[in-house]
Protein backbone atom coordinates (compact mmCIF):
# COMPACT_ATOMS: atom_id res chain seq x y z
CA UNK A 1 0.00 0.00 0.00
CA UNK A 2 2.91 2.37 1.02
CA UNK A 3 4.42 1.62 -2.54
CA UNK A 4 1.17 2.86 -4.03
CA UNK A 5 0.71 6.04 -2.14
CA UNK A 6 4.16 7.03 -3.89
CA UNK A 7 4.81 9.27 -7.10
CA UNK A 8 5.53 7.19 -9.82
CA UNK A 9 5.66 7.89 -13.80
CA UNK A 10 3.51 9.83 -16.17
CA UNK A 11 2.05 6.81 -17.24
CA UNK A 12 1.00 4.94 -13.85
CA UNK A 13 -0.13 8.16 -12.69
CA UNK A 14 -2.51 8.71 -15.49
CA UNK A 15 -3.75 5.09 -15.02
CA UNK A 16 -4.38 5.43 -11.68
CA UNK A 17 -6.34 8.55 -12.22
CA UNK A 18 -8.59 7.34 -14.70
CA UNK A 19 -9.11 4.90 -13.29
CA UNK A 20 -10.32 6.10 -9.92
CA UNK A 21 -12.62 8.64 -12.20
CA UNK A 22 -14.58 5.16 -13.64
CA UNK A 23 -14.56 3.57 -10.27
CA UNK A 24 -15.81 7.24 -8.59
CA UNK A 25 -18.14 8.59 -11.06
CA UNK A 26 -19.74 5.38 -12.21
CA UNK A 27 -19.72 2.21 -9.19
CA UNK A 28 -19.26 3.95 -6.30
CA UNK A 29 -21.95 4.54 -3.67
CA UNK A 30 -21.09 7.89 -2.57
CA UNK A 31 -24.47 10.01 -2.65
CA UNK A 32 -26.79 10.23 -5.50
CA UNK A 33 -25.36 7.50 -6.89
CA UNK A 34 -26.33 4.29 -5.76
CA UNK A 35 -28.04 3.19 -8.21
CA UNK A 36 -25.47 2.23 -10.75
CA UNK A 37 -23.65 0.79 -7.68
CA UNK A 38 -26.49 -1.45 -6.85
CA UNK A 39 -27.05 -2.34 -10.03
CA UNK A 40 -23.33 -3.13 -11.18
CA UNK A 41 -23.46 -5.61 -8.29
CA UNK A 42 -26.36 -7.37 -9.25
CA UNK A 43 -25.37 -7.68 -12.31
CA UNK A 44 -22.11 -9.21 -11.50
CA UNK A 45 -23.95 -11.76 -9.26
CA UNK A 46 -26.79 -12.36 -12.02
CA UNK A 47 -24.93 -14.92 -13.64
CA UNK A 48 -24.04 -16.89 -10.49
CA UNK A 49 -27.67 -16.53 -9.01
CA UNK A 50 -28.96 -18.86 -12.20
CA UNK A 51 -26.86 -21.78 -11.38
CA UNK A 52 -27.99 -21.17 -7.09
CA UNK A 53 -31.67 -20.66 -7.86
CA UNK A 54 -31.93 -23.82 -9.75
CA UNK A 55 -30.26 -25.81 -6.76
CA UNK A 56 -32.65 -24.41 -4.31
CA UNK A 57 -35.80 -24.61 -6.30
CA UNK A 58 -38.47 -26.45 -4.36
CA UNK A 59 -39.15 -28.26 -7.86
CA UNK A 60 -37.47 -31.86 -7.00
CA UNK A 61 -37.29 -33.11 -10.75
CA UNK A 62 -35.30 -29.61 -12.02
CA UNK A 63 -32.95 -29.14 -8.70
CA UNK A 64 -31.63 -33.00 -9.32
CA UNK A 65 -31.82 -32.73 -12.71
CA UNK A 66 -28.04 -33.82 -13.51
CA UNK A 67 -28.18 -36.52 -10.92
CA UNK A 68 -31.03 -38.23 -12.41
CA UNK A 69 -29.88 -38.22 -15.75
CA UNK A 70 -26.23 -39.11 -14.28
CA UNK A 71 -28.16 -42.32 -13.16
CA UNK A 72 -29.09 -43.07 -16.32
CA UNK A 73 -27.24 -45.82 -18.57
CA UNK A 74 -27.06 -42.83 -21.51
CA UNK A 75 -24.96 -40.54 -21.17
CA UNK A 76 -26.26 -38.41 -24.43
CA UNK A 77 -28.48 -36.98 -22.06
CA UNK A 78 -26.73 -35.37 -19.56
CA UNK A 79 -24.62 -34.36 -21.81
CA UNK A 80 -27.18 -32.61 -24.16
CA UNK A 81 -28.29 -30.71 -20.63
CA UNK A 82 -24.62 -29.82 -19.76
CA UNK A 83 -24.59 -28.25 -23.16
CA UNK A 84 -27.88 -26.63 -23.23
CA UNK A 85 -26.89 -25.39 -19.53
CA UNK A 86 -23.55 -24.30 -20.51
CA UNK A 87 -24.66 -21.91 -23.31
CA UNK A 88 -27.37 -19.94 -21.49
CA UNK A 89 -24.85 -19.40 -18.12
CA UNK A 90 -22.49 -18.09 -21.38
CA UNK A 91 -24.81 -16.00 -23.07
CA UNK A 92 -26.46 -14.42 -19.70
CA UNK A 93 -22.77 -13.53 -18.64
CA UNK A 94 -22.24 -12.24 -22.37
CA UNK A 95 -25.09 -10.23 -22.13
CA UNK A 96 -24.20 -9.00 -18.82
CA UNK A 97 -21.03 -7.52 -20.53
CA UNK A 98 -22.55 -6.60 -23.27
CA UNK A 99 -24.97 -4.37 -21.22
CA UNK A 100 -21.51 -3.08 -19.42
CA UNK A 101 -19.75 -2.07 -22.98
CA UNK A 102 -23.15 0.19 -23.91
CA UNK A 103 -22.98 1.72 -21.11
CA UNK A 104 -19.24 2.16 -20.52
CA UNK A 105 -17.95 2.56 -24.17
CA UNK A 106 -17.61 6.46 -24.08
CA UNK A 107 -15.33 5.99 -21.02
CA UNK A 108 -13.23 4.10 -23.31
CA UNK A 109 -11.39 7.42 -24.58
CA UNK A 110 -10.70 10.46 -23.28
CA UNK A 111 -12.45 13.57 -23.66
CA UNK A 112 -12.38 16.92 -24.74
CA UNK A 113 -12.16 18.04 -20.75
CA UNK A 114 -8.92 15.52 -20.00
CA UNK A 115 -6.77 17.36 -22.77
CA UNK A 116 -7.96 20.73 -20.96
CA UNK A 117 -7.56 19.85 -17.83
CA UNK A 118 -4.10 18.28 -18.57
CA UNK A 119 -3.25 20.98 -21.07
CA UNK A 120 -0.86 22.65 -18.74
CA UNK A 121 0.53 19.74 -17.42
CA UNK A 122 3.89 17.97 -19.21
CA UNK A 123 1.75 14.75 -20.76
CA UNK A 124 1.92 14.15 -24.13
CA UNK A 125 -1.67 13.35 -26.02
CA UNK A 126 -0.82 10.09 -26.48
CA UNK A 127 -0.09 9.49 -23.16
CA UNK A 128 -3.75 10.43 -22.51
CA UNK A 129 -4.94 7.41 -24.97
CA UNK A 130 -3.41 5.24 -23.40
CA UNK A 131 -3.64 5.52 -20.16
CA UNK A 132 -7.84 6.58 -20.30
CA UNK A 133 -8.10 2.93 -22.24
CA UNK A 134 -5.41 0.57 -20.28
CA UNK A 135 -7.70 1.88 -17.18
CA UNK A 136 -10.82 1.49 -19.02
CA UNK A 137 -9.10 -2.22 -19.91
CA UNK A 138 -8.33 -2.77 -16.66
CA UNK A 139 -11.76 -1.74 -15.04
CA UNK A 140 -13.67 -3.98 -17.80
CA UNK A 141 -10.94 -7.28 -17.14
CA UNK A 142 -12.04 -6.98 -13.22
CA UNK A 143 -15.97 -6.75 -13.68
CA UNK A 144 -15.84 -10.01 -16.14
CA UNK A 145 -13.50 -11.63 -13.94
CA UNK A 146 -15.56 -11.00 -10.96
CA UNK A 147 -18.74 -12.20 -13.05
CA UNK A 148 -16.96 -14.99 -13.65
CA UNK A 149 -15.63 -16.68 -10.63
CA UNK A 150 -18.41 -17.74 -9.29
CA UNK A 151 -20.58 -19.43 -12.05
CA UNK A 152 -16.31 -20.86 -12.62
CA UNK A 153 -16.51 -22.07 -9.29
CA UNK A 154 -20.68 -23.48 -9.10
CA UNK A 155 -20.52 -24.67 -12.83
CA UNK A 156 -17.81 -27.98 -12.45
CA UNK A 157 -20.28 -28.58 -9.20
CA UNK A 158 -23.44 -28.31 -11.05
CA UNK A 159 -22.65 -30.02 -14.71
CA UNK A 160 -19.94 -32.36 -13.45
CA UNK A 161 -20.34 -35.75 -14.13
CA UNK A 162 -19.26 -38.84 -15.63
CA UNK A 163 -19.25 -38.43 -19.02
CA UNK A 164 -16.36 -36.06 -18.96
CA UNK A 165 -13.20 -37.04 -20.84
CA UNK A 166 -11.14 -34.76 -17.64
CA UNK A 167 -13.17 -34.84 -14.09
CA UNK A 168 -10.73 -33.01 -12.14
CA UNK A 169 -12.83 -30.30 -10.74
CA UNK A 170 -10.68 -27.82 -10.86
CA UNK A 171 -9.46 -28.19 -14.78
CA UNK A 172 -12.94 -27.85 -15.13
CA UNK A 173 -13.54 -24.73 -13.34
CA UNK A 174 -10.23 -22.96 -15.37
CA UNK A 175 -11.62 -24.34 -18.49
CA UNK A 176 -14.89 -22.13 -17.25
CA UNK A 177 -13.65 -18.93 -16.92
CA UNK A 178 -11.10 -19.06 -19.82
CA UNK A 179 -13.91 -19.68 -22.23
CA UNK A 180 -16.55 -17.46 -20.76
CA UNK A 181 -14.28 -14.70 -19.88
CA UNK A 182 -12.59 -14.70 -23.38
CA UNK A 183 -16.42 -14.96 -24.36
CA UNK A 184 -16.77 -11.52 -22.66
CA UNK A 185 -13.77 -9.91 -23.96
CA UNK A 186 -14.74 -10.70 -27.24
CA UNK A 187 -18.32 -9.15 -26.93
CA UNK A 188 -17.00 -5.92 -25.35
CA UNK A 189 -14.53 -5.24 -27.87
CA UNK A 190 -17.24 -6.22 -30.62
CA UNK A 191 -19.84 -4.02 -29.31
CA UNK A 192 -16.85 -1.23 -28.79
CA UNK A 193 -15.72 -1.57 -32.37
CA UNK A 194 -19.06 -1.64 -33.75
CA UNK A 195 -20.13 1.51 -31.47
CA UNK A 196 -16.54 2.94 -32.91
CA UNK A 197 -17.68 3.00 -37.07
CA UNK A 198 -20.98 5.58 -35.89
CA UNK B 1 15.15 32.90 -21.94
CA UNK B 2 11.55 32.63 -23.79
CA UNK B 3 11.94 34.03 -27.54
CA UNK B 4 8.56 33.92 -29.88
CA UNK B 5 9.59 34.24 -33.96
CA UNK B 6 7.24 35.62 -36.05
CA UNK B 7 4.39 33.72 -34.72
CA UNK B 8 1.48 33.64 -37.05
CA UNK B 9 -2.03 31.51 -36.53
CA UNK B 10 -4.53 30.95 -39.31
CA UNK B 11 -8.44 29.39 -38.83
CA UNK B 12 -9.47 28.22 -42.28
CA UNK B 13 -7.19 30.94 -44.25
CA UNK B 14 -8.45 33.71 -41.44
CA UNK B 15 -4.62 35.05 -39.67
CA UNK B 16 -5.83 35.44 -35.87
CA UNK B 17 -2.20 35.96 -34.94
CA UNK B 18 0.61 37.71 -37.32
CA UNK B 19 3.61 37.93 -36.82
CA UNK B 20 3.86 38.06 -33.10
CA UNK B 21 7.70 38.41 -31.92
CA UNK B 22 8.72 38.69 -29.06
CA UNK B 23 11.46 37.85 -25.64
CA UNK B 24 11.06 37.07 -21.89
CA UNK B 25 14.11 37.61 -19.92
CA UNK B 26 14.93 35.73 -17.16
CA UNK B 27 13.83 38.61 -14.28
CA UNK B 28 11.03 39.97 -16.18
CA UNK B 29 7.36 40.47 -16.60
CA UNK B 30 6.31 40.99 -19.82
CA UNK B 31 2.22 42.17 -20.05
CA UNK B 32 0.66 41.07 -22.78
CA UNK B 33 -2.54 42.89 -23.77
CA UNK B 34 -5.30 43.50 -25.94
CA UNK B 35 -8.92 44.00 -26.66
CA UNK B 36 -11.05 41.28 -26.87
CA UNK B 37 -10.13 38.71 -30.28
CA UNK B 38 -6.74 40.77 -30.17
CA UNK B 39 -5.05 36.95 -30.27
CA UNK B 40 -3.66 37.25 -26.53
CA UNK B 41 -5.24 33.37 -25.43
CA UNK B 42 -4.35 31.74 -29.02
CA UNK B 43 -0.77 33.52 -28.66
CA UNK B 44 -0.66 31.75 -25.07
CA UNK B 45 -1.87 28.33 -26.04
CA UNK B 46 0.52 28.38 -29.20
CA UNK B 47 3.70 29.36 -26.37
CA UNK B 48 2.42 26.13 -24.43
CA UNK B 49 1.71 23.95 -27.13
CA UNK B 50 -2.06 23.69 -27.16
CA UNK B 51 -2.05 24.69 -30.91
CA UNK B 52 0.09 24.30 -33.50
CA UNK B 53 1.48 27.64 -34.84
CA UNK B 54 0.96 28.05 -38.92
CA UNK B 55 4.27 29.72 -38.97
CA UNK B 56 7.07 30.87 -36.39
CA UNK B 57 8.40 29.50 -33.56
CA UNK B 58 8.71 29.02 -30.34
CA UNK B 59 12.47 28.66 -28.21
CA UNK B 60 13.03 28.15 -24.91
CA UNK B 61 16.57 28.30 -23.54
CA UNK B 62 17.77 28.22 -27.22
CA UNK B 63 15.64 25.29 -28.93
CA UNK B 64 12.23 24.80 -30.54
CA UNK B 65 9.68 23.94 -27.56
CA UNK B 66 8.12 21.38 -30.30
CA UNK B 67 11.64 19.60 -30.17
CA UNK B 68 10.70 17.88 -26.62
CA UNK B 69 7.51 19.34 -25.22
CA UNK B 70 6.77 17.86 -21.82
CA UNK B 71 10.19 19.20 -21.10
CA UNK B 72 8.99 22.34 -21.93
CA UNK B 73 5.83 22.20 -20.37
CA UNK B 74 7.85 20.55 -17.24
CA UNK B 75 9.09 23.93 -16.47
CA UNK B 76 6.37 26.42 -17.04
CA UNK B 77 3.10 26.89 -15.07
CA UNK B 78 0.09 28.27 -17.02
CA UNK B 79 -3.03 29.50 -15.54
CA UNK B 80 -5.61 29.58 -18.69
CA UNK B 81 -8.20 31.82 -18.54
CA UNK B 82 -11.03 29.77 -18.99
CA UNK B 83 -10.74 27.15 -15.74
CA UNK B 84 -10.94 23.73 -16.89
CA UNK B 85 -11.05 21.03 -14.25
CA UNK B 86 -12.42 17.76 -13.68
CA UNK B 87 -15.81 18.53 -11.14
CA UNK B 88 -15.63 15.43 -9.35
CA UNK B 89 -12.09 15.85 -7.85
CA UNK B 90 -11.78 17.86 -5.15
CA UNK B 91 -9.27 20.90 -5.05
CA UNK B 92 -6.74 18.76 -2.93
CA UNK B 93 -7.52 15.66 -5.05
CA UNK B 94 -6.28 17.94 -7.83
CA UNK B 95 -3.68 19.43 -6.75
CA UNK B 96 -2.48 16.02 -6.27
CA UNK B 97 -2.89 14.99 -9.57
CA UNK B 98 -1.07 17.80 -11.16
CA UNK B 99 1.74 17.26 -8.70
CA UNK B 100 2.33 13.27 -9.48
CA UNK B 101 2.16 13.91 -13.10
CA UNK B 102 4.79 16.73 -12.34
CA UNK B 103 6.80 13.75 -10.82
CA UNK B 104 6.82 15.66 -7.08
CA UNK B 105 7.45 12.98 -4.42
CA UNK B 106 4.39 12.30 -2.54
CA UNK B 107 6.38 13.71 1.31
CA UNK B 108 7.21 17.12 -0.64
CA UNK B 109 3.90 17.30 -2.82
CA UNK B 110 1.89 16.73 -0.06
CA UNK B 111 3.68 19.32 2.46
CA UNK B 112 3.27 21.71 -0.37
CA UNK B 113 -0.37 20.86 -1.32
CA UNK B 114 -1.61 21.86 2.25
CA UNK B 115 0.36 24.95 2.83
CA UNK B 116 -0.50 26.85 -0.75
CA UNK B 117 -4.52 25.54 0.35
CA UNK B 118 -3.82 27.51 3.78
CA UNK B 119 -1.95 30.27 1.92
CA UNK B 120 -5.17 30.81 -0.24
CA UNK B 121 -7.39 30.08 2.23
CA UNK B 122 -9.08 27.28 0.69
CA UNK B 123 -8.00 24.90 3.60
CA UNK B 124 -11.73 24.67 4.84
CA UNK B 125 -12.97 23.28 1.78
CA UNK B 126 -10.25 21.22 -0.01
CA UNK B 127 -12.91 18.38 0.16
CA UNK B 128 -15.59 19.05 -1.57
CA UNK B 129 -15.63 18.64 -5.43
CA UNK B 130 -14.49 21.42 -7.44
CA UNK B 131 -17.90 21.22 -9.08
CA UNK B 132 -19.05 23.28 -5.72
CA UNK B 133 -16.48 26.09 -5.66
CA UNK B 134 -16.55 29.22 -6.93
CA UNK B 135 -14.57 30.83 -9.85
CA UNK B 136 -12.50 32.40 -7.82
CA UNK B 137 -11.72 29.25 -5.63
CA UNK B 138 -11.05 27.22 -8.60
CA UNK B 139 -8.76 30.33 -9.79
CA UNK B 140 -6.81 30.06 -6.84
CA UNK B 141 -6.51 26.16 -6.90
CA UNK B 142 -5.14 26.69 -11.21
CA UNK B 143 -2.63 29.14 -9.48
CA UNK B 144 -1.45 26.88 -6.64
CA UNK B 145 -1.15 23.94 -9.52
CA UNK B 146 1.28 26.72 -11.69
CA UNK B 147 3.46 27.06 -8.90
CA UNK B 148 3.87 24.01 -6.92
CA UNK B 149 6.74 22.85 -8.96
CA UNK B 150 8.57 26.30 -8.77
CA UNK B 151 8.18 26.86 -11.92
CA UNK B 152 11.39 28.81 -14.61
CA UNK B 153 8.52 30.22 -16.96
CA UNK B 154 4.99 31.26 -15.50
CA UNK B 155 2.34 32.17 -18.15
CA UNK B 156 -0.78 33.96 -16.87
CA UNK B 157 -3.83 34.43 -18.97
CA UNK B 158 -6.29 36.50 -17.21
CA UNK B 159 -4.94 35.77 -13.69
CA UNK B 160 -7.30 38.20 -11.68
CA UNK B 161 -10.58 36.58 -13.22
CA UNK B 162 -12.95 36.25 -9.73
CA UNK B 163 -10.05 37.05 -8.05
CA UNK B 164 -11.00 38.33 -4.47
CA UNK B 165 -9.24 41.98 -3.36
CA UNK B 166 -6.65 40.04 -1.32
CA UNK B 167 -5.80 37.39 -3.31
CA UNK B 168 -5.34 40.00 -6.42
CA UNK B 169 -2.85 41.82 -4.40
CA UNK B 170 -1.25 38.54 -2.65
CA UNK B 171 -0.67 37.46 -6.45
CA UNK B 172 0.77 40.96 -7.18
CA UNK B 173 3.60 41.25 -4.46
CA UNK B 174 3.69 37.37 -5.55
CA UNK B 175 5.24 37.79 -9.01
CA UNK B 176 6.98 40.90 -7.88
CA UNK B 177 8.57 38.14 -5.46
CA UNK B 178 9.01 35.79 -8.24
CA UNK B 179 10.58 38.00 -10.91
CA UNK B 180 13.06 38.98 -8.54
CA UNK B 181 14.08 35.16 -7.91
CA UNK B 182 15.04 35.53 -11.63
CA UNK B 183 11.60 33.69 -12.78
CA UNK B 184 10.22 34.84 -16.19
CA UNK B 185 6.27 35.91 -16.56
CA UNK B 186 3.80 36.44 -18.92
CA UNK B 187 0.77 38.17 -17.87
CA UNK B 188 -1.64 38.20 -20.53
CA UNK B 189 -4.45 40.47 -19.05
CA UNK B 190 -7.41 43.29 -19.35
CA UNK B 191 -6.68 44.88 -15.96
CA UNK B 192 -3.95 47.44 -17.02
CA UNK B 193 -3.70 49.51 -13.47
CA UNK B 194 -2.31 45.95 -12.25
CA UNK B 195 0.11 45.57 -15.02
CA UNK B 196 1.15 48.86 -15.24
CA UNK B 197 2.28 48.25 -11.56
CA UNK B 198 3.55 44.73 -12.45
CA UNK B 199 4.92 44.43 -15.90
CA UNK B 200 8.43 45.40 -17.09
CA UNK B 201 7.72 45.45 -20.72
CA UNK B 202 4.41 45.49 -22.66
CA UNK B 203 2.89 44.32 -25.72
CA UNK B 204 0.37 44.97 -27.28
CA UNK B 205 -2.14 43.31 -29.50
CA UNK B 206 -4.47 44.82 -31.91
CA UNK B 207 -6.53 42.06 -34.66
CA UNK B 208 -3.57 39.81 -33.96
CA UNK B 209 -0.81 41.89 -34.65
CA UNK B 210 2.11 43.76 -32.44
CA UNK B 211 1.15 47.54 -32.23
CA UNK B 212 3.48 48.12 -29.38
CA UNK B 213 6.47 46.46 -27.57
CA UNK B 214 8.33 48.31 -25.32
CA UNK B 215 8.75 49.57 -21.30
CA UNK B 216 6.06 51.10 -20.05
CA UNK B 217 7.76 54.46 -19.15
CA UNK B 218 8.97 54.55 -23.08
CA UNK B 219 5.65 54.25 -24.33
CA UNK B 220 4.98 57.12 -22.06
CA UNK B 221 7.69 59.25 -22.91
CA UNK B 222 6.73 58.74 -26.81
CA UNK B 223 3.72 59.02 -27.14
CA UNK B 224 2.97 61.50 -24.40
CA UNK B 225 0.42 59.93 -22.45
CA UNK B 226 -0.25 59.73 -18.65
CA UNK B 227 -0.98 55.72 -18.02
CA UNK B 228 -1.17 53.04 -19.72
CA UNK B 229 -4.76 52.66 -19.92
CA UNK B 230 -4.48 55.68 -22.52
CA UNK B 231 -1.53 54.63 -24.08
CA UNK B 232 -3.80 51.55 -24.88
CA UNK B 233 -7.12 53.32 -26.10
CA UNK B 234 -5.01 55.30 -28.22
CA UNK B 235 -3.03 52.35 -30.09
CA UNK B 236 -6.82 50.36 -30.27
CA UNK B 237 -9.76 52.13 -29.92
CA UNK B 238 -11.52 52.36 -32.91
CA UNK B 239 -14.67 53.90 -31.75
CA UNK B 240 -15.35 56.72 -28.90
CA UNK B 241 -16.26 55.00 -26.03
CA UNK B 242 -18.20 57.94 -24.41
CA UNK B 243 -20.29 58.05 -27.71
CA UNK B 244 -20.98 53.85 -27.92
CA UNK B 245 -22.29 54.50 -24.13
CA UNK B 246 -24.23 57.01 -24.74
CA UNK B 247 -25.27 55.03 -27.65
CA UNK B 248 -26.47 52.28 -25.47
CA UNK B 249 -27.96 54.56 -23.03
CA UNK B 250 -30.57 55.59 -26.06
CA UNK B 251 -31.23 51.98 -27.46
CA UNK B 252 -32.15 51.19 -23.79
CA UNK B 253 -34.69 54.08 -23.38
CA UNK B 254 -36.02 53.62 -26.77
Amino acid sequence: MKWLEETHGVQFELVRHFLGRILDGEWSSSPGQWRPAAIGLFSLFLPAGLLLVREGTMNANYASKYLRLAMAADRAGIRAAAIADEAALITLIVCVTGLIALLEWQSLFPSGRDYLALASLPVRSRQIFTARFTSMLLFSTAIIAAMNVLPSLIAPIEFGGGWQLDSSYWRHAGAQALSSGLACLFVFFAIVALQGCY
Amino acid sequence: MLEVCALTKRFNGIPVVEDVSFTLKPGEILGYVGPNGAGKTTTVKMIIGLLEPSEGQVRFQGRSVIEDLPSFQARIGYVPEEPQLYPHLSGREYLQLAGRLRGIQRSILESKIDELLRLFSLWEDRHCPVSAYSKGMRQKILLSAALLHNPDLLILDEPLSGLDVTTALVLRELLEGLAARGRMILYSSHVLDVLEKVCSRVLILNKGRVVAYDSIEHLRDTMHESSLESIFGQLTREQNHRAVAADILEVMQA
